[in-house]
């Protein structure tokens, strides 16, 4: 594949030279659950009080499990479709960066979504997600669309960061990062 | 008919289930964050649905002592509520209790939007998470 879209542009993106854990490759159930048994058994971890703990979790899931189902196949496998970046910043605080493969066509409305979040406050949010949820019940959706951003969100400490990556073949990158405080 | 009690282990990513018909308590307790919830959740939501319409009841207890849903679980868990709350229906009372950590503020708050949404009160009990 070439174009706009470079291995090396992503993998720039994720360095930042203090990473703890990275992952490249297909965002699986088997992933998920390891992601969740490194949370739960990182010594440094067990420090921090069990809801901080909970939020960093809450992040994480919700970012791997949006991976997980809205990464489309890709017809060419030499590029990794997900990656996943966790990384401490300081004893308060880990920074969550996760990319993967979407469709372009889904560009302009998911941008969209992410500025309205990123405009709102904490209350909104909440507003937001009761709204949404409320969407989601009403028109029998079997999934839950929408909601995993606002999650994101509200277990974050800032803004959603993000960034979109234009690839060949009506394919974009996309890469997404948020904090989350422990204490 | 005799309504069986549902029993399902815990795994790493969801929660024990332990709808007891012996009790008339049904308690859903540890970590929900399965990749597919509405699948791990379907055999519970048509339980209840089977429950509500059968039976002879007149309160049961409903035992929430989870520590962590993802918005999949939120979205599925309402649907199984909305299945069983039909009980009221036929002069069932249903008693939600809502645990969560006395330090989780943020899973109080879930369990308030998911009382708002059910239109349906819920008991809130801080406890200390090592407790339940």
């Amino acid at each position: 594949m070439s174009g706009l879209f470079e291995h090396e542009q992503v993998m720039g993106l994720m360095r930042t030279g203090h990473d703890e854990w990275f992952y490249f490759g297909e965002v699986s159930e088997d992933l998920i659950n390891s992601v969740v048994s490194m949370v739960d058994t990182k010594p440094e971890l067990q420090a921090v009080s069990r809801p901080a703990r909970r939020r960093l979790l809450s992040a994480l899931v919700e970012c791997l499990q949006n991976m997980r189902n809205n990464t489309p196949v890709v017809p060419n496998d030499s590029i990794p479709n997900s990656i996943v970046f966790i990384r401490k910043i300081n004893d308060y605080e880990y920074g969550l960066r996760c990319g993967n493969i979407m469709m372009t066509a889904d560009v302009p409305k998911l941008e969209e979504r992410i500025k309205e979040i990123n405009s709102a406050d904490q209350e909104q949010i909440k507003e937001m997600y009761m709204k949404q949820m409320g969407v989601v019940l009403g028109d029998g959706n079997r999934k839950s669309a929408g909601l995993g951003l606002l999650e994101i969100a509200r277990s974050a400490s800032g803004k959603i960061d993000y960034r979109f990556i234009d690839m060949d073949g009506g394919f974009t990158f996309f890469c997404v990062e948020v904090n989350v405080q422990l204490n | 008919m005799l309504m069986e009690t549902l029993f399902i282990p815990a795994t790493k990513t969801t929660p024990q289930v332990d709808f007891n018909t012996a009790t008339n308590v049904f308690e859903l307790k540890g970590r929900s964050i399965p990749a597919d919830a509405m699948m791990f959740y379907q055999p519970l939501e048509r339980w209840c649905e089977y429950y509500a319409t059968n039976t002879t009841q007149t309160s049961i207890a409903v035992e929430v002592k989870l520590d962590h849903l993802n918005t999949g679980s939120v979205r599925a868990l309402l649907s199984a509520f909305t299945k069983l709350l039909k009980a009221r229906d036929r002069g069932v009372k249903v008693q939600i209790n809502w645990y969560h950590d006395v330090e989780d503020e943020d899973m109080m708050d879930k369990g308030e939007e998911i009382a708002l949404i059910l239109d349906h009160p819920f008991k809130y009990i801080a406890v200390r998470s090592e407790d339940y």
